[in-house]
């Protein structure tokens, strides 16, 4: 059986007044069927942009410049906007990031979701309607009419985000982005909607691309793990091996950060801040920051390499890599 | 996205240079202020008197760059000269109006409730009462002439003052200036002038701005209207308003007038614009 | 609702009734016996005497305008010192005139100031946006009095295209009266040359008006569409895969409807008060050339009559601008709360 979705090389150019940057440089994985990829990273490394650029919804002075994604063996990037709508919102939906403003604040949360239902599909007003009760029902909220009726400012965040994965959900999409779906909301709704995204994958096969800065969320739902950096994807590969033996300082970096945060309620955030897209330094962009860096980094932007299950982009070698390891299990022994 | 911006990496839009446009149309401004102060000074020709029977009605030349109307005389001076009416009641009800407004607008959100409840009302049917009905009115009853139209001006333009002034006050009251003012032991009023006024003087100067603009507007209605500067002193609404029965033979005498007006009216809202752009700007 | 609707007329009769206060004081101010100015000149002591008993005008101020608000209270005008005729009457013809050129007028600033705003702040050339926007610059600062002369000049004088005054033509019947409008009376009468010709004379009269405000609102309306394209929910519409037509009409122009909701009320008053320089220069007979008129005539009357109706007009049409908030944003309550 295809993937899901096949994204291969793509890059994302922006204008900006400082110049041009692309916060998609050559990005690849892939995603299956009822399968949950998480692409995890630090706030601006432009995991946003990359959903946004598979969605086709680009801010002005961005463009696609390259690369492919092929959705059920569509390929998404060769298609007009008029058919790119027709599969936006339909067969690959997208989740944002912050519920409360997400919808329109002037119409009831039933009429928006009709919207995107009627908007592809012909059925009669009672048919949307019935999709949209069973949708918001799906969703676990309770008194789907009443919901419906609401305006969203008269609903709680987590309730609009329930909302906003029911309106996803609508169509029966095969993929569902969603963007940091749970960082907006508190601690106890988080798990609510994590369950539910879960529940939904199982229930419709749902193919799931989460993307959040969060390793704590990874840990919870993730079946591959997506690291990404700088535009980048600096390693990738199933959840548990990523976890057990992450490859890349900067994935260790982000695990040790959520692990702290677990533990101690206290917030580590890896040394030194998020790369000016402007000015990369040369070779690989994590070099600044790196505790392990060298010669070899700086040489040349490390490409992705096989490591067993998984694919890191680091030119640490094996003997280095095992010292590495030796120093993170005493860390762990002692933290 | 939003660390995007931080890193700079917002997408690129067309700033305008914010502190130049105030610099320039400031500088326009007092240009056209020189213009009316000095104008019959520098006029060609005499502006009032009545010119030879030869000289009437003549088309733009270049002895008389905008023509002559009907009695002989050059209209460049006129206009020239008739900056110095309309701007002079410009600025004369603007600083009336404004100072006054203030004031009530300072006692309103400064004293007690009942005071703001009274000028909200007046206010209100200020508003709402047409105003150039209202001026029509007061400049007929009182004499056309030019200070019956100053006095009906001030009468229609001092509530905008008055309620932009005690709603910065009602919101200035809320921040912790005015309550640590009061503590230290400061009397009202020195608390509203130390502390209330400087605060507002940027969006009055916006309102002041625009208003000139306004006022010359209006006011040139009005001598329009034959209810404004008395003849034979120029006035550009007057002037246009002896150029309706000349439209066919001397289209020259609805052209400049107009364009001055228009130009003087345009620098003086550009600038108000401007000076709003950079107030909204920096607060920001 | 009928609470706030209730609040709001009695604050119109406050309105109304300080209006009159106002105008009655003003209009004693004036120099000239009024007595005289009915009885002619002709007159001789004694018919100026019995004018002033019979309009009571030998009485004390105050009398006499308590008088007046009585006389208000049945929709009495009085009678205009000039033409002895109710003043009522006059009114009621001349406001028709007004409604409707004020009315043509806001429809029409309506729906071009938002087409023209809208296609601005969407098109994708430059040189379309950077054209309306010096438009709306420069209209807004021409005085609508220049612009109506302008107008006059250009379209009539010079083009002969439309012309010059007047609703009609002067040898062109008015239509029989159903409404006053004679838009809609030249209809509903079966006479399309009676509607062409009307809609021909009020174009010009409509334009000088508007202009200039369509140019304010184009530039309010245009710079809200732009804010509120950066908000996420409009992100969120196109993730819907709706089409961009469908996101600016229905959610982007609604959006930001409630500041310029705001404006178009005070627009409107704006449209009142121009509406008599506009009327004197087209000879509209309307109630600003009768106002004018009146007010050099030194005939009050009529002038304290136009008064109170445009104040009247004003504060309804805010009203109804108030009442329409709710409509365009439901989160705004202005009684009560949602059930």
């Amino acid at each position: 059986m295809s993937a899901a979705l096949e994204v291969e090389d793509l890059v994302t150019e922006i204008d900006t007044e400082a110049g041009r940057v692309r916060p998609v440089d050559g990005v690849s994985f892939t995603l299956g069927h009822a399968e949950t990829v998480c692409l995890v990273g630090e706030s601006g490394c432009g995991k946003s942009m990359l959903a946004l650029s598979l969605m086709r919804v680009l801010p002005p002075g961005a463009r696609l410049v390259g690369g492919s994604v092929r959705l059920e063996d569509g390929e998404l990037t060769a298609l007009s906007d008029e058919r790119m709508r027709a599969v936006r919102g339909s067969r690959m939906a997208m989740v944002p990031q912050d519920p409360m403003t997400a919808f329109d604040p002037l119409y009831a949360i039933g009429d928006q979701i009709m919207e995107a239902i009627r908007a592809h599909e012909k059925v009669s007003k009672d048919q949307a309607r019935e999709r949209m009760l069973t949708a918001l029902g799906q969703v676990r909220l309770p008194d789907p009419p009443r919901i419906a009726r609401a305006l969203p400012s008269e609903l709680s965040g987590g309730m609009n985000q329930r909302c906003m994965i029911a309106m996803a959900l609508a169509c029966d999409p095969v993929v569902l982005l969603a963007d940091e779906p749970t960082t907006a909301l508190d601690v106890t709704v988080q798990a609510q909607v994590l369950e539910l995204l879960a529940q939904l994958q199982r229930r419709y096969g749902l193919a799931i691309l989460l993307i959040t800065h969060d390793m704590g969320v990874a840990a919870r739902v993730a079946d591959r793990i997506a690291v990404m950096y700088a535009g980048r994807i600096v390693e990738e590969g199933p959840a548990r091996t990523l976890f057990a033996r992450p490859r890349h300082p900067y994935t260790r970096g982000l695990i040790r950060s959520a692990r702290e945060a677990a533990q101690r309620g206290r917030h580590h955030s890896i040394p030194g801040a998020p790369p000016n897209l402007l000015a990369l330094p040369e070779g690989c962009a994590f070099g600044p920051r790196c505790a392990h860096v060298h010669e070899a980094c700086r040489a040349a932007v490390p490409s992705l390499r096989d490591f067993g299950e998984a694919r890191a982009a680091c030119v640490l070698e094996d003997a280095e890599r095992e010292w590495l390891e030796a120093a993170r299990t005493s860390d762990a022994a002692n933290g | 996205m939003s660390t995007m911006a931080a890193a700079g990496v917002t997408p690129a839009i067309g700033r305008a240079r914010l502190g130049t446009n105030v610099l320039v149309l400031g500088v326009l401004a007092g240009l056209v202020v020189l213009l009316a102060i000095v104008g019959p000074w520098i006029a060609p020709h005499d502006p009032i008197a009545v010119g030879p029977t030869a000289d009437q009605l003549l088309a733009p030349s270049a002895t008389h760059l905008f023509g002559t109307d009907q009695v002989g005389r050059d209209l460049f001076s006129r206009v020239l000269a008739g900056a110095r009416a309309s701007l002079g009641v410009a600025f004369a009800v603007v600083a009336f109006a404004s100072i006054f407004g203030t004031l009530l607008g300072l006692l309103a959100g400064l004293g007690a409730r009942w005071i703001d409840e009274v000028l909200m009302r007046l206010t209100d049917m200020f508003f709402a009462f047409p105003y150039l009905i209202l001026a029509m009115v007061v400049v007929a009853s009182m004499g056309p002439g030019v200070v019956s139209l100053i006095i009906a001006l001030c009468i229609i333009w001092w509530p905008g003052y008055a309620r932009q002034v005690r709603g910065h006050v009602l919101a200035i009251k809320q921040t912790p200036f005015v309550d640590a003012s009061r503590v230290v032991g400061n009397s009202g009023l020195k608390t509203a002038l130390r502390h209330v006024l400087p605060q507002m003087l940027p969006g009055l100067g916006v309102r002041v701005s625009f208003d000139v603009g306004n006022v010359i507007l209006i006011a040139s209605g009005l001598g329009f209207l034959g209810l404004g500067v008395r003849p034979p002193e120029p006035e550009w609404g007057a002037i246009l308003y002896e150029a309706r029965s000349y439209t066919l033979s001397a289209w020259w005498l609805a052209v400049f007038p107009g364009i001055a007006l228009t130009l003087s009216i345009l620098v003086f809202s550009f600038l108000g614009d401007a000076l709003s752009d950079r107030g909204s700007r920096r607060s920001r | 609702m009928a609470g706030y609707i209730a609040r709001r007329l009695a604050l119109l009769l406050l309105i109304v009734f300080s209006v009159t206060v106002v105008t009655f004081v003003l209009s004693h101010l004036v120099p000239g016996d009024p007595a005289r100015l009915a009885a002619g000149i002709t007159a001789d002591e004694a018919q100026v005497e019995a004018i002033r008993e019979e309009r009571g005008l030998d009485r004390p101020i105050a009398d006499q305008y308590w008088l007046y608000v009585k006389q208000l209270a049945h929709l009495d005008f009085g009678e205009s010192i000039v033409t002895r005729q109710p003043v009522r009457r006059e009114l009621g013809d001349r406001l028709t005139a007004t409604l409707e050129l004020i009315i043509v007028s806001f429809v029409a600033y309506l729906v071009i100031a938002v087409l023209i705003a809208v296609i601005s702040a969407t098109t994708r050339r430059r040189g379309v946006d950077v054209g309306v926007r010096g438009f709306a610059i420069s209209a807004y600062a021409i005085p609508p009095f220049v612009l109506a002369f302008w107008l006059q000049l250009v379209v009539y004088f010079r083009l002969g295209w439309l012309p010059a005054g007047g609703r009609l033509e002067i040898q062109t019947a008015p239509p029989p009266k159903v409404t006053g409008f004679y838009l809609i009376d030249s209809l509903l009468a079966g006479q399309p040359q009676v509607f062409m010709e009307a809609v021909e004379h009020i174009i010009l009269p409509a334009a000088a008006l508007t202009l200039g405000l369509i140019a304010i609102a184009v530039r309010l309306i245009r710079t809200t569409l732009l804010d509120e394209f950066d908000k996420d929910y409009v992100k969120v519409l196109r993730l819907k895969g709706l089409s961009e037509r469908r996101i600016v009409w229905r959610h982007v122009l609604r959006n930001s409807m409630v500041p310029v909701l705001a404006v178009f009320g005070i627009q409107f008053g704006y449209l009142l008060s121009g509406a008599v320089l506009v009327e004197v220069i087209f000879s509209w007979p309307g109630l600003g050339t009768y106002a004018y008129n009146s007010i050099l005539a030194l005939d009050y009357p009529p002038v304290l009559g136009v008064a109170i109706v445009t104040t009247a007009i004003f504060v309804l049409a805010n009203l109804l601008v108030d009442l329409l908030y709710p409509v365009v944003d439901p989160r705004i309550r202005l009684w009560g709360q949602r059930a």
